[in-house]
Formats: C-alpha cells, structure tokens, sequence
C-alpha cells in the first residue's frame, strides 16, 4: 500500500486555519496602534500579504534572557511593529545582533 | 492462503476531469491551507491524474535509485573540488564537507520528473528548499478520502516525515529544534509549519523563529530570547545565505545542525545534472546535459545553474528560442538539457515532483502548466492509484 492509513495534526491545522480569515474591508477604518513594551513609541500595526496581523502566529513573542540561572521576563516582541516600537529604550533587547540573514529573498517565497 | 490480484485494467497515466467537491475551498482551508488561490487558483480539483499500480512501482524505483546516484555524485563533487562549477563560494567550502563528513542530518528532496507513459526523466532536484510538501502529504490524501476512499494514493509522505523525525532526533544537540523560514509568505509558513507539526509528532521540542528574527551574541546563534540556537530546520536556501552578514558566523559557528545541511547547496543546483550524465550516461532517467560552454546539443533547454519556480528558462530547438520565461537569474552561468517531451493532457504538460524522505521514495505530487515551462503560477492537482488491489482468501482443504 501506497498511502498513509492515519493522518492526523497538531499544530498547523488551528493555527494556519487562522491565518486565513478574511480580512475586513475596511481595514483602513480600523487603524490598530501598538507597542512591544512601555519602553517603545506606539506605531501602526502592518499586515502581512493579507493576513490578518491580529491571526498571524506568534503575534506577540515574549523576550527576555536567561542569567543567574533563571528566565528574566523583558518585554514582548512582535514581527508586526516597526523596529523603533519593538526595541525603545530596553537595553536587552538589543544585546544580540539580529538581521543578518533574511535580506536575499527577492519574492514572496523562497519556494522551489 | 491469501493471494493479492492486481486487476487487469492497465491504463496508463490519465487526467480525468471531475467535479469538484461542494465548497473545497472550506474544505482545504479547514485544514490549514490558506494558499489554494492568490490571484489565480492553484490547488485545482476539476481533475485528477490517474496512474497504475505498476507506473507506481517505477517512479518509486527511480526515484531511489537517483537518490543513491545524487549521493554519489556529491562525493564525486567534493573529492574533485568542483566548487567552482557550481559558483560555491570558497568561504563556504568547509562548512559543505564538514557537513558531508560527519553525515548531518538531513531530511527530504522533491525530484521532478516528466513522464510520457513509457519512460521517467528527471529535470532536476530540489534538495534545499523544496515546498508543496503540505500539499502533497496533507491536501491531496484527504482529497482522495472524500473522493474514492476505497482508492489508493503514492503518498506516506506524513508516516515517513514523523519516522525519520524520530530517527533524527538521536543526532541533533540537546534542546529544542527551530524552524525558520522567511516572513510574509503564507506558503513557506505553510511548509515550515507542516514540518513542525511532523517533528512535534515525532516527540521533539520545537519552536518557529522567522529568519530576520536569528540573532547572533558573538558565540552562538540566539532566538528572541536570546536563547541558543543548536539544530534549525530552515526554509530558505544556501545560496541567498551564503551572501547574507551571518554567513560567517555560520563558518565560525561548528557545533550547530542547519537542516537541510551545506552539502545540499551541492544536489540542490544544476551544475549538478551534467556531473549525473557524466558519471550516469547510461541511467535510462538522466538526460544529457552539459554546462553551456561544452554544449553540443543542438535541441536543448537552457538553465541558470540557480534558478527558482522556472524563471530565466529557454528552449531553444534547431537554434531557435522557442519559449521562455523571464527573471532575475543567470549570472553564475547555464546548463544546457536535452529536450524531454511530456505529452499533453487536456492542453497541460504534468510536471511529477517525487518525494524523497530519510533516504527512501515517500511519495508524488503533480504540478501543470499550460505552458512547457512550468512556473510559479502552475497548479497543483491531485493523483489516485487507479488500480483496485482485490484480496481473495481462499481456505485451504483439509485432507
């Protein structure tokens, strides 16, 4: 036999299912501002290829660092805010490099 | 005794126009496909192609024994530093062998293959970032599940992805496997989420991290945490980071598994199909190719050795262009294949994308196009396995 007998998900169904509500239609009359942490200016959420911000997964990440043996909660971070409304003022969250890759992808899919 | 019959009804591969199913498109979102239609359809059910259990059974073959020829073919590769052919940067040469040498875990590839009824060629590998893996493992069998259940379909794509996950799992570093792809792309998400899904399945620790979103704390790659990174999966291929800032920081950085590894930069361009008729010429699935400055075909399709989604292709016949497609490729130079004729079915030219997991043949998806090129704007259309396999059981006498 060639096919698979039982095929089940645990992730992807509930999560990308999300992804694909419609969006409203008057998108522009609902401005949504938001900010990672009060370190950081409100700025306008952006909308990624037709998704919703508010479904994309991951919307808000926590960030922070492990030292001393233990997670020290700093602030959320988000792929839907503008740098300036993610980093702000906290010092740790700008420790690491990030950026260095991602720059190449000249579509919306690196498919092939 | 039981004795298995195939039946006897040999046609050979079909597409078959149907009806499809009342609200698919609930039917496919429901299930986490959100990419079913951009600005043209392309999971298309209005059809479906039909093959033999015996058609099966030798795309199967052949597609485990290019995968040997492919392995092959690297070592031929390495041991002959043919970097160069294949513009590898040479930065990048010891993260390719390391990779090679210590065997880095490395988990599938889609072949893609044309097929006129009779003999399989393959036009290239996608070894490094190959999608419609969800389409194909996920999409199509519970497409066939509503539509001829009783039928059956090449795919294990699901069971072999969340068994070789398992098998993995004993190479990879302590801690949590990430998977990273690029941001704004609904079907690269898809994929990536596909393969997370499978190795949560398989019992690994998981966790998606978008590629801009890697950081580096001068010791070791770091997600937004700023915890370390040790195993990631990643959609997004070696060539774009291999000129990307962090590429050196991939050179220094050797206690970390990328998955698909450096040596697929290797399998996954197409300086690699003149080295495979070089060493093959004799394989009845590779057609003769040479890189364009060695060419002696005179009817051939021309390659950029890096290319996607079919851009920047030309077939030229009797030194006449006769189709081509644009793009932004080309500049690290061609490779020059000798024409392979699909026939056409309803005015389509069906593209066979055969998967391969954990070293073993896992499955088909079929992609079409209206033109002999296919592209970005192909479809996606689902198979069965035409034939019924009938089971009689026969009791034995006691004497």
């Amino acid at each position: 036999m060639k096919k698979s007998k039982i095929v089940g998900l645990v992730l992807i169904t509930a999560v990308l299912a999300s992804c694909n509500k419609h969006e409203k239609k008057n998108w522009d009359n609902n401005d949504v501002y938001m900010r990672s942490d009060d370190s950081a200016p409100y700025n306008q959420v952006q909308q990624f290829g037709g998704v919703n911000a508010f479904m994309w997964y991951y919307a808000f990440r926590p960030y922070g660092m492990y030292y001393g043996g233990s997670y020290h909660h700093s602030g959320y971070y988000s792929s839907g805010l503008s740098e300036s409304s993610n980093i702000g003022h906290s010092s740790t969250k700008s420790s690491a490099m990030r950026g260095g890759f991602g720059g190449s992808s000249r579509s919306f899919s690196v498919s092939s | 005794m039981e004795v298995v019959v195939h039946s006897q009804y040999h046609h050979k591969m079909e597409r078959i126009k149907i009806v499809p199913r009342n609200n698919w498109q609930k039917s496919v979102e429901n299930l986490g496909f959100g990419f079913h239609t951009t600005n043209v359809p392309y999971w298309k059910e209005d059809a479906y192609y039909s093959f033999t259990m015996d058609e099966v059974l030798k795309l199967e073959k052949a597609t485990e024994e290019l995968w040997e020829m492919c392995l092959e073919a690297v070592q031929y590769v390495i041991d002959n530093r043919l970097y160069k052919k294949f513009s590898i940067p040479s930065k990048i040469i010891s993260v390719i062998e390391k990779s090679w040498n210590e065997d880095a875990p490395s988990i599938y590839g889609r072949f893609d293959f044309g097929y006129d009824g009779t003999n399989i060629k393959m036009f290239e590998f996608n070894a490094d970032t190959p999608t419609s893996l969800f389409e194909g493992g996920i999409i199509q069998w519970f497409w066939l599940q509503d539509f001829s259940k009783d039928k059956d379909q090449f795919n294990s794509i699901h069971e072999k992805m969340i068994a070789y996950w398992a098998t993995l799992k004993n190479y990879l570093y302590p801690g949590k496997l990430y998977f990273t792809c690029i941001k704004h792309s609904l079907e690269d998400l898809t994929n990536v989420e596909y393969m997370r899904d499978c190795a949560m399945q398989a019992g690994l620790e998981t966790e998606l991290i978008y590629i801009d979103d890697i950081g580096h704390d001068g010791i070791n790659f770091v997600d937004t945490n700023d915890k370390v990174i040790k195993n990631i999966f990643k959609l997004y291929p070696w060539e774009f980071m291999v000129n990307e800032k962090f590429i050196d920081q991939v050179i220094d950085t050797t206690q970390m598994h990328w998955i698909e590894p450096a040596w697929k930069m290797i399998l996954s361009n197409k300086a690699i199909l003149p080295i495979l008729w070089e060493l093959f010429p004799k394989c009845p699935y590779i057609l003769e190719c040479y890189f364009e400055e060695e060419n002696t075909l005179k009817d051939y399709v021309r390659k950029p050795i890096l290319s996607r989604e079919g851009a920047n292709i030309q077939i030229i016949k009797n030194s006449k262009l006769i189709e081509e497609t644009k793009g932004e490729y080309g500049s690290e130079g061609f490779i020059c294949q000798e024409i392979f004729d699909i026939p056409k079915f309803d005015d389509k030219t069906p593209i066979i994308g055969s998967w391969v997991i954990g070293q073993q043949s896992a499955g088909m998806g079929i992609r079409e196009d209206s033109n002999l090129i296919t592209g970005n704007l192909s479809n996606f259309v689902p198979h069965l396995i035409s034939e019924e396999v009938t089971k009689f059981k026969f009791l034995e006498k006691k004497s």
